[in-house]
């Protein structure tokens, strides 16, 4: 196995808490690198419902977590506000929610440090037309919509700028271990290429959230997760302008977030699903839609673009800190924890940190940080909340008609679009593949929104197949990354994952009418495996 | 609104070639249509019967004809009359056919650079069949036209196997006046340009200057012209320096068009009656016997009443038919039966490939009449066509056109005859 | 109010939903056919809807869909039900709400003021109509086209006719609602083209229905047409207030401009939100005079003594009529009048789309649309056709002053056989003058 690169701390991991730590760990001057098994982005943190806790959800369940949000919440507005549309939120109660929980909802709020402000009915109703009107009481709560590909994308950024790297597609696959039994170097394994490199290290985090277990395992510690499984439906359009929580315990379809052009209704909660194989069921999408109709009387009939499911890096509490265990994840705490597997479990120089919440991942990776400086011997202060991200996660936040208004300023029209749906632009494209040149389809898609629309690809995906080609025939494609043919179908098979559950109506039209571009026109059932060689074009 | 003999409800191929037929053997004739679709979409080509191992078109059909379920099962017979009238139909206009049922299925390329089985093509996409003898394959794209990848599609075409296919595979691109900075730029704003004689003068200049030397058969995006394109085609041969072909890419569909359009013009010339844009909101009926359909109308609905109705509403992707939550299938108009396959998965996880959900349709009698599970009659004056059918995967055994056309052809036929009886 | 509601009150923009990107939308536009400037429906339309709504810089991000005409043809083609065109005509009204309107658009939306204006001077008025330099000066200040379709005023209004003639403004005692109707004339017969009115109150009284015309204003489609929402609903209100006890009482209203009588039917509530029983009873009771005359007709009520017009006239069914649903009944009728063959103009848009031919910066493309249609119409003219027929009065201008080629309403020509067929019995009933 060749020897490879050497840095005091490797991360694993690229969701948000991963490039988070990375970011920490460069900005207090350690060297690091980060390596993610997958796209940046594409676990948990990429499978989110997209929005900045207030806090709020979980006054009552969670007052840690609850805390840790409005705290967090008011440093991404200050460091990431290119990757937050200040949507506002309100916390509704509908007749089914307990009226004792409306009661104690906004002094909780006062003592988590929350700002609630009732909202006259009569001013709900003029501002979201669509919510039910047998709600009965709202308040106002700073939430808002959160876009974790961004916030992950630049904190990267951040990260690089001070002389961190970030490698996606190189799994983990050992660990190399000093007498003492402390980590010494962790093997990695490029998923494309194959190719294997060990990296040489003083110290490891493990911010692989719900998988985090099994790297523990790996590295020879102890930790048991309790993934929850988390689903949710994606509308087509918005039905609300601010985010609209149910005013109840947290529970099944109560959270309504509009993000982009679309809005997510979540979220189920299963325990102990394999966070490897997330599939959103029938029941589940009734549940959802059942307790969305609570919100927005009809949205049942409303068309949903597809159904995801994301896994909560979830704790054993029991194991962790010795606390009774639950059966509903939901009761586990949302507030994260730093493992020192050294004290624990004689891993030498390896961190796990576990639970949290996007909102909170700047926190939680401080707070591993912190562990991780002091036993390296570096003082230095975490920066994080002070330092904004580069743009354009640090530029102005994001609005609706953003794109559009780009697009109109620039003459109009859609000559240049790839995508039309969410109004990509060949040159949005071309510059996401400048920086990064190994990208997939569905890579572009996490950074670009590609094939997220109504269409779910299938006006784009063979103009962005043909722009991948071309790079390829021009050598600016990365060696790894898919031919355009490889590429076309991977992302036509995950779009087509995430229409299955919910192909009825609008959307079933659409898959017929796709399956016929394909396959009746283009005759993508008979496309070659692989793109040829460069000799047929000129 | 007088009463016509026979509403067709549907503007798809199915409908269009129904009611041009009947108003052409001069029955009274009304066209109602939610709206324009599966023309815009498609290629343009007639796909008779393609399924695996078919040499022709003929044996195609035979083999689907075999398989209990399938439109042709019922109809194998008439096929051959049905491509005759509907292409005398189109003979002498800009979409007429080549190509026939006994002609060696062929492959042809497609805008991404597969091979697809056809053999009865509009004229302008004729020379895609081959026989190749030696010619190169030229794929001339348009610059800046985002549905033109004639680079991906070459190396596409030489990686796959094709036997007797081009002596040689290569891919050129031209810039055509103006649409750098043209803010709009789709299949139907090109056939638009190629409609104007000096702008297509000064575009196919620009096309001939790219042609390499030797002996080509030359692809081109599908977009010369919708009013002029037989002679914007033979322009284009004249110009390019050998046979042209179209390759149709993403919708619109840019040869369906010229096919709408020209159908529709046989259907209103003959004295036939076409309403696009209303959806059928109401239906009267008289037990088995359906009165009149009422479409939706800025207020009070239109009553049209006839003798028969003909259901050419399509399929799921027609929207004839609705899928909606908990797998619940509604046929929209007249709430026929609608036929699933019992498979308990609709889709297969890969998208390229078949989904056992595309059979669905609507079960009929060798009248085409909707039938219950028992086999009986639902409704004695409704027949139904097209894509509406039950128990073919039209996409997969490319027999899409040919259903439509022969169950067009078949219950025209049988109703043109009922009222000259008359 | 529910979601359904909330969705039916804004029923175009939800409409959009069901957009499956499919592009026959894109195949019809007729102002994407001669222009790069418009992005085409499915771009404006159901595509920018999804970028639309609250936001920090501003509801309405957009500015190319005010190139929309409004022709509605996208909507009827679209496979899915999207409402393209009104989706595009709130959009518009949404835009003007926030960055206001021009004095032009306001000023030639408002027919009622322009007719108060002009009539009284209407030969002084004409004469600027006509002279160039006066329409050049029009160009230049207000941005109305020198060449744009405008028709001269008449000297006298069709109202101040009827009430000269003394003619019901309200039912008498013992009104049979199904004898007697109310006559919707529009700015257009009251002020520019009163003898399609008597023409169609002619032909409605020989056929045994007793006309009313109570007191009415512009239906307020140019408003609409401009997004200038607020004062359109002046007019439909007003409006509304006057015909609904009509309509409540089972009267029908009808109109001989298919625009007005779509706004009637449609727009009021579809666009203007006037979904209220008043709107309802109105919709519901309003109808096209040449739908009505085939209504007759289908009921055996219609005089059907048409005299021979021996000739072949090109029609063209404009886009409004389209809009109703109603099939093409100027074609039934033409079909009863011995000798006379209309020919289905069979293009899509004349490009006058009300007020749009008329502005300064959209008259070109409203020639670009309706020139293939001009040309047909030419052909007629060499052919021996004296005129060509349409529904509305804006297309009808457009057609006549861009093909030079008499453009007259379906009514007229059913009057004319009528007068005809009298002359013939030597019978001649007194025309309306």
């Amino acid at each position: 196995m060749p020897a490879g690169a050497e840095v005091d701390v490797v991360v694993i991991g690229g969701g948000a808490t991963g490039a988070g730590v990375l970011r920490d760990l460069a900005m207090r001057g350690l060297s690091a690198t980060l390596v993610e098994r997958g796209d940046f982005a594409s676990g948990t943190s990429g499978r989110y419902h997209g929005l900045l806790h207030s806090g709020a959800r979980y006054v009552e369940s969670d007052p840690i977590s609850a805390r840790h949000c409005i705290e967090e919440n008011a440093v991404l507005r200050r460091i990431a506000p290119g990757t937050i549309e200040p949507t506002g939120g309100y916390f509704v109660a509908t007749p089914d929610d307990p009226d004792d929980y409306l009661d104690r909802f906004p002094a909780a709020c006062a003592k988590a440090g929350i700002e609630t402000e009732p909202v006259p009915l009569d001013e709900l109703f003029r501002a979201e037309p669509l919510l039910s009107r047998e709600i009965r009481a709202a308040y106002r709560v700073p939430d808002a919509a959160l876009e974790p590909w961004e916030l992950v994308d630049g904190t990267l950024n951040s990260a690089r700028e001070h002389g961190a790297t970030a490698h996606r597609y190189r799994a983990v696959i050992g660990f190399e271990r000093d007498a003492d039994g402390s980590v010494a170097a962790v093997m990695t394994r490029d998923t494309r290429t194959g190719e294997e490199e060990t990296i040489a290290c003083r110290a490891v985090v493990s911010a692989a959230g719900a998988w985090a277990g099994q790297i523990a395992e790996l590295a020879g510690a102890r930790l048991t997760m309790s993934p929850g499984k988390g689903s949710m439906l994606i509308f087509n359009r918005r039905f609300s302008t601010a985010v609209i929580n149910r005013l109840a315990p947290p529970g099944d379809g109560d959270i309504l977030v509009p993000v982009h052009t679309v809005c997510i209704l979540g979220t189920t909660d299963i325990t102990g699903e394999d966070p490897d194989d997330a599939v959103v069921t029938e029941e589940e999408i009734s549940a959802l839609l059942a307790d969305g109709e609570r919100l927005v009387p009809g949205i049942s009939g409303a068309r949903v673009l597809r159904a995801y499911a994301g896994s909560r890096p979830l704790y054993d509490a029991d194991e962790v800190s010795g606390a009774a265990s639950h059966d509903e994840s939901r009761e586990i705490s949302r507030a994260h924890h730093v493992i020192d597997h050294g004290a624990r479990d004689g891993v030498g120089g390896l961190w796990s940190i576990v639970g949290g919440k996007l909102t909170t991942y700047r926190l939680m990776a401080r707070d591993v940080t912190d562990a991780v400086a002091a036993a390296l011997g570096n003082d230095a202060p975490c920066r994080t909340a002070d330092e904004p991200l580069p743009e354009p996660a640090g530029h102005s936040p994001y609005w609706l008609g953003d794109r559009l208004a780009a697009i109109e300023a620039e003459g109009g029209g859609d000559a240049d679009l790839v995508c039309e749906c969410e109004l990509v632009t060949r040159q949005r494209l071309a510059d996401a593949l400048d920086r990064r040149a190994d990208s997939s389809l569905d890579d572009l898609r996490r950074t670009t929104r590609l094939g997220m629309g109504p269409c779910q690809g299938a006006f784009c995906m063979p103009r962005a197949a043909a722009m991948l080609d071309a790079r390829r025939a021009d050598g600016r494609l990365h060696p790894a990354a898919p031919d355009a043919n490889v590429a076309l179908r991977s992302f036509a098979a995950e779009r087509l994952r995430g229409t299955r559950p919910i192909a009825w109506g609008d959307q079933l039209t659409e898959l017929f009418l796709t399956a016929g571009i394909f396959r009746g026109t283009l005759g993508t059932d008979a496309l070659p495996e692989h793109t040829g060689g460069d000799d047929a074009a000129s | 609104m007088p009463r016509a003999d026979v509403v067709v409800i549907g503007a798809g191929l199915s409908g269009l070639a129904c009611a041009a037929e009947l108003a052409g053997s001069g029955a009274s004739v009304f066209l109602a249509a939610k709206g324009m679709a599966s023309t815009h979409w498609t290629h343009g080509g007639l796909d008779v019967a393609a399924p695996d191992g078919a040499s022709t078109s003929r044996d195609g059909i035979a083999r689907l004809a075999g398989s209990a379920g399938h439109p042709y099962a019922r109809m194998s017979d008439h096929v051959a009359d049905a491509v005759a009238a509907h292409r005398a139909r189109l003979d002498g206009t800009a979409v007429a056919m080549v190509g026939d049922l006994d002609m060696p299925l062929a492959p042809i390329p497609t805008a991404l650079g597969a091979l697809r089985p056809a053999a009865i093509l509009p004229m302008g996409q004729g020379a895609a069949v081959g026989p190749w003898e030696g010619q190169g394959l030229l794929l001339l794209g348009i610059g800046h036209f985002r549905d033109s990848w004639v680079d991906y599609a070459a190396r596409n075409l030489t990686a796959g196997a094709w036997p007797g296919g081009p002596a040689e595979i290569r891919a050129v691109t031209a810039d055509l006046p103006g649409l750098d900075a043209r803010n709009n730029l789709n299949a139907r704003t090109l056939a638009v340009l190629f409609d104007d004689p000096a702008w297509r003068a000064r575009a196919l200049a620009a096309m001939a200057a790219v042609v390499p030397p030797g002996a080509w058969r030359i692809g081109v995006p599908a977009v010369l012209g919708l009013e002029a394109h037989a002679e914007i085609h033979a322009h284009a041969q004249e110009v390019l320096g050998g046979a042209v072909f179209e390759m149709p890419s993403l919708p619109p569909s840019v040869p369906g068009v010229r096919l709408f359009d020209e159908l529709r013009r046989r259907i209103t010339a003959a004295g036939g009656r076409i309403q696009v844009g209303f959806d059928v909101v109401e239906v009267e009926r008289d037990g088995r016997r359906v009165r009149a359909i009422h479409t939706e109308a800025a207020s009070r609905t239109l009553r049209l009443a006839a003798d028969t109705f003909v259901l050419a509403t399509g399929g799921i992707a027609g929207e004839g038919i609705r899928a909606h939550r908990g797998r619940r299938l509604e046929e929209r108009v007249f709430g026929l039966p609608v036929t699933a396959p019992n498979d308990s998965e609709w889709f297969s996880d890969d998208p390229m490939q078949p989904h056992p959900i595309e059979s669905l349709g609507i079960d009929v009698d060798d009248h085409l009449r909707p039938i219950d599970p028992t086999g009986q009659p639902v409704l004695e004056n409704v027949r139904v066509i097209g894509s509406s059918l039950a128990g073919m995967r039209y996409l997969e055994q490319r027999c899409g056109d040919g259903v439509a056309i022969t169950s067009a052809h078949v219950v025209a036929r049988s109703l043109a005859a009922r009222s000259a009886a008359a | 109010m529910t979601f359904h509601d909330a969705a039916a009150r804004d029923f175009p923009a939800f409409s959009t939903d069901a957009c499956i990107k499919c592009n026959v939308c894109n195949t019809v536009c007729p102002v994407s056919r001669v222009t790069d400037e418009f992005p085409g429906p499915k771009y404006v339309g159901p595509q920018a809807q999804r970028f639309r709504g609250p936001g920090e810089g501003s509801d309405a991000p957009d500015h190319s869909v005010d190139l929309c005409s409004g022709c509605g043809i996208c909507t009827r083609a679209c496979p899915a039900g999207v409402l393209i065109a009104e989706t595009n005509n709130r959009a518009r009204a949404g835009i003007v709400e926030e960055r206001g309107s021009s004095l032009r658009n306001r000023l030639i939306s408002d027919t009622d003021l322009l007719i108060r204006l002009g009539t009284p001077v209407a030969p002084l008025a004409n004469i600027g109509l006509k002279n160039r330099l006066a329409r050049w000066f029009g160009e230049k200040t207000l941005g109305v086209h020198r060449r744009g379709p405008l028709a001269p005023f008449s000297r006298r209004t069709f109202r101040a006719w009827w009430k000269r003639e003394k003619r019901p403004t309200a039912l008498e005692a013992g009104s049979d609602p199904s004898r007697t109707v109310v006559y919707f004339h529009g700015c257009a017969v009251n002020g520019f083209e009163p003898d399609l009115g008597r023409d169609a109150v002619e032909i409605l009284e020989r056929n045994g229905l007793t006309v009313i015309v109570p007191p009415q204003e512009c239906c307020g489609l140019p408003f609409i047409s401009n997004g200038l929402y607020p004062r359109a609903r002046e007019k439909a209100r007003r409006n509304l207030e006057s015909l609904a006890q009509y309509a409540r009482a089972g009267y029908r209203i009808v109109g001989t401009s298919t625009s007005c009588t779509h706004a009637l039917k449609a727009e009021y509530r579809e666009m203007l939100d006037l979904a209220d029983d008043d709107a309802t009873a109105v919709a519901d009771a309003t109808w096209d005079i040449c739908e009505l005359l085939v209504d007759l007709h289908d009921r055996g009520e219609l005089d059907t003594g048409f005299a021979p017009i021996a000739e072949s006239i090109p029609y063209h069914p404009p886009c409004q009529l389209k809009s109703h649903g109603i099939g093409l009944p100027a074609m039934d009728l033409f079909a009863l009048v011995p000798g006379l063959r209309a020919v289905d103009s069979d293009h899509d848009c004349c490009g006058a789309a009300g007020t749009y031919g008329l502005k300064a910066e959209r008259w070109q493309i409203a020639q670009d649309v309706g020139a293939p249609l001009f040309a047909k119409v030419r052909a007629a003219k060499a052919a021996g056709a004296s005129r060509a027929a349409c529904d509305s009065e804006t297309c009808r201008w457009q057609i006549e002053q861009s093909s030079g080629v008499p453009t007259v309403h379906p009514v007229s020509i059913l009057a004319e056989s009528y007068r005809r067929a009298d002359e013939a019995a030597s019978e001649p009933r007194r025309r309306l003058v």
